[in-house]
């Protein structure tokens, strides 16, 4: 018996392991060029509304977390464990989602309940639309073409298949092809399954707006009372869930935000000459505004 | 908030409207605008309050190799930065740390630093560190320890020196000479240059039951004008958990209290005195939002025209 | 407080005769400073002719210094005492000497493990897994720290 369609086991393989390789190579090509739109520059702007910050840079649950610190810093809420409610009488915010929020937490709510609330769903909705316009997320269907793009691994790993079974029917050695044509069919799955959120032009204008405001880092411990709800809503949203713990832990523990290892701390002196009266709480500024235990949840 | 403002040339380009007198050019350190001291907590507000002409800061919190992404930005707009140094111990009879003395001196040349500061303190004796700055004796002994030392860091540090005088909650029963005297005869042996913290000649003249305008006028008379490198104001509270000590509270120079009116007026009886001369606020912790910062430095700027 | 403080010219002559040259002062005046020292921070009896109840004053200033430090080193420790933090601190650490704001929290932290909340737990449970600290001397680096800390976070449950 002469070797499986003319070629040998090993010939095949090689050819079988570039013709992987180089669809690979194509697949990341293609799908990077969905996520490109024309524009190149930066957009401008967006660090106005924090929670659209957010959910570019950690989505839904981000946003929420967000809103729900700047409408905490107002007194507009108390939180506990998690769960939030507002405060009557009170500011409702400065923004559709910030509205959306106080709307609907009339009773104790878990934070993590809140994207699916009507209201709220639908405040999300608006911001991730006017993100998809603006060219920084990429659309249902942009993710879903990107995802098409993982077809082509399968057409490989079909190949690969195609010729095991052809190998196995002639009684060949086929040990090593299996494990090719595993691997081809796991990254295929995995290009089937993940896509992007953000679009380039999204990656570049976060990297922007995180160099225009290298002040609001976790890193630098920036101080909430000073900057405000406003720059504490945009130190959330462009740098993620560890600027809640790394200027209020507080309200970090309050709205049971995950704690991420600190990478240690700085332990050199912050103050000179004083002696520094302090010492209440870490970081910026404590939480505990008046409640009066409604959160119980 | 934002880290590049564009504001650029501003700083630099306008002087301080309506100043009673020259900005003192031969000065090491001559500035338009009020100071501030650089914390990476209010990094942001530093950048872009308006009015600042200098900034200050704390030598060990940074690495000369790679400072504060703020203090480069600072840098780069021709803002003067000044090392603040907290823990090299001047006034201590212990052996001055030769990595101290050598990371004060990196960092006025990382930040090419007009002159650096430290404080007549001492922080650290046999083998305890006090973690804080205590108050040296006004004795010619400790004259000698603190002359020799700054000798020693000057001959390091290629910038001038300017000593800070600290807020001292106790003095010593040996105590040979009054404050300004003191100061006197070191700022003589040493040809160092003073930083003069008004809230603290306000801090130690209270709680020591001086007037502090007779102190600050002792002090001008003995330290020529042009010694004064630059000001220190900062707030500070009585403490009211000290009621129970004999002798009532004590004020206490927190750094992180609101400027009191008193400290305000005797700065500007120091700038009617010497007029020109580089005035910063220095605060540590407990901020309040940033138009209320900035509304205190404009009335330190108003207080010290 | 000395009374030489209180006038405009030096009344009190210097207690020690200005003798010999540099080489008799410094070692009385080292020896009154270390004194000082211990007696504000390793709980030492006051040295002779201070203001004891300025002492006092200075050593509660020092107590809530060395607390702000270790509340920045230990947030989710300090937040969990809030508006007792200072308090607690400075009642467990009076009278010891400072080993610096990571060791002064690790050491409260211990002291009062069983207290924890999650949050200052798991805090603890990272510096732990992290670093070796034997409560003498200076926290280590572990080797394999980061690893101990993987599988710590993987036999607990998360929020």
């Amino acid at each position: 018996m002469g070797d499986t369609w003319g070629i040998s086991g090993p010939a095949f393989l090689l050819l079988y392991v570039v013709l992987a390789a180089v669809v690979l190579l194509a697949s990341r090509g293609a799908r990077r060029r969905i996520a490109t739109s024309g524009r190149t520059e930066p957009v401008t702007g967006i660090d106005r509304r924090p929670s659209d910050v957010a959910y570019l840079n950690g989505g839904a649950e981000l946003a929420v977390v967000s809103a729900l610190t700047a409408l905490r810093l107002r007194g507009a809420i108390c939180s506990d464990r998690g769960n939030v409610q507002r405060v009557p009488h009170t500011d409702p915010g400065s923004d559709g989602l910030e509205r959306a929020l106080y709307s609907a937490i009339d009773a104790p709510t878990h934070r993590k309940r809140l994207p699916t609330t009507r209201g709220v769903a639908a405040a999300l909705a608006a911001v991730e639309r006017r993100l998809i316009d603006a060219g920084l997320l990429l659309s249902d269907a942009q993710r879903r073409q990107v995802r098409g793009v993982g077809w082509w691994m399968v057409g490989v790993a079909a190949l690969g298949l195609v010729r095991l079974l052809a190998g196995i029917a002639n009684a060949k050695p086929v040990g090593l092809l299996v494990v090719a044509v595993v691997v081809v069919a796991v990254i295929a799955v995995v290009l089937l399954s993940v896509a992007p959120r953000r679009t380039r032009l999204g990656d570049t204008t976060l990297a922007a707006l995180r160099g225009d405001n290298h002040s609001l880092a976790p890193s630098e411990r920036p101080d909430w009372a000073l900057y405000g709800p406003a720059g504490a809503a945009l130190g959330i949203g462009l740098f993620g869930m560890t600027a809640v713990w790394a200027s209020d832990p507080a309200i970090a523990g309050e709205l049971a935000v995950q704690r991420i290892s600190s990478s240690g701390y700085d332990g050199s002196s912050g103050g000179s000459g004083g002696d520094s009266g302090g010492g209440g709480c870490g970081g910026g500024g404590c939480g505990g505004g008046g409640c009066g235990g409604g959160c119980g949840g | 908030m934002r880290g590049k403002s564009g504001q650029g040339n501003v700083f630099r380009a306008r002087p301080v409207a309506g100043s009673a007198g020259p900005l003192r050019p031969g000065a090491a350190l001559v500035v338009d605008g009020v100071g501030t001291g650089w914390r990476a907590e209010i990094a942001g507000w530093v950048a872009a309050a308006p009015g600042v002409g200098f900034c200050e800061v704390i030598a060990e919190s940074i690495v000369p190799a790679g400072p504060p992404r703020g203090v480069v930005d600072l840098r780069e707009r021709g803002l003067p930065v000044v090392p603040h140094g907290v823990r090299l111990s001047l006034g201590g009879t212990d052996p001055l740390d030769a990595c101290r003395v050598a990371h004060l001196a990196a960092c006025a040349e990382a930040l090419d630093a007009p002159l650096v500061s430290e404080h007549i303190a001492f922080v650290r004796a046999g083998g305890w560190d006090a973690g804080h700055l205590l108050p040296v004796p006004r004795t010619r002994a400790a004259l000698d320890v603190l002359a020799a030392n700054v000798a020693r860091t000057r001959t390091e540090v290629a910038v001038p020196l300017a000593l800070e005088p600290i807020a001292a909650l106790f003095d010593w029963p040996e105590d040979e000479l009054t404050e300004p005297e003191f100061l006197a005869a070191l700022l003589d042996r040493t040809g160092a240059l003073l930083l003069l913290d008004v809230a603290n000649v306000y801090a130690n003249a209270v709680n020591r039951g001086q007037d502090a305008y007779a102190v600050l006028d002792r002090m001008l008379d003995l330290i020529a004008a042009e010694r004064i490198a630059y000001v220190h104001v900062a707030g500070g509270s009585v403490r009211h958990d000290e009621a129970d000590l004999p002798g009532g509270a004590l004020y206490h120079d927190t750094h992180t209290d609101p400027v009191p009116c008193e400290v305000l007026r005797l700065l500007t009886h120091l700038v009617e005195r010497v007029p020109g001369v580089p005035v910063m606020l220095e605060r540590d912790g407990r901020y309040p939002p940033a138009d209320v910062l900035s509304a205190e430095l404009a009335t330190i700027a108003a207080a010290a025209r | 407080m000395s009374r030489a403080a209180e006038h405009t010219e030096s009344a009190v002559p210097s207690p020690r005769n200005n003798a010999g040259g540099a080489a008799a002062e410094p070692p009385a005046l080292a020896e009154r400073q270390a004194a000082l020292v211990a007696a504000l921070v390793a709980g030492a009896s006051d040295p002779a002719g201070f203001d004891p109840a300025r002492l006092t004053a200075t050593r509660r200033a020092l107590l809530r210094k060395r607390a702000g430090a270790a509340a920045r080193a230990w947030p989710a420790l300090a937040t969990f005492f809030g508006d007792r933090w200072a308090s607690t601190f400075a009642a467990h650490h009076a009278g010891r000497p400072p080993g610096g704001a990571l060791r002064d929290g690790w050491d409260l932290a211990r002291a009062l493990r069983a207290e924890l909340t999650a949050d200052a737990a798991a805090e603890l449970a990272e510096r732990e897994a992290l670093l070796r600290y034997d409560g003498k001397t200076a926290p280590r680096p572990r080797r394999l720290g980061r690893a101990r800390l993987a599988l710590g976070r993987l036999t607990r449950p998360t929020r």
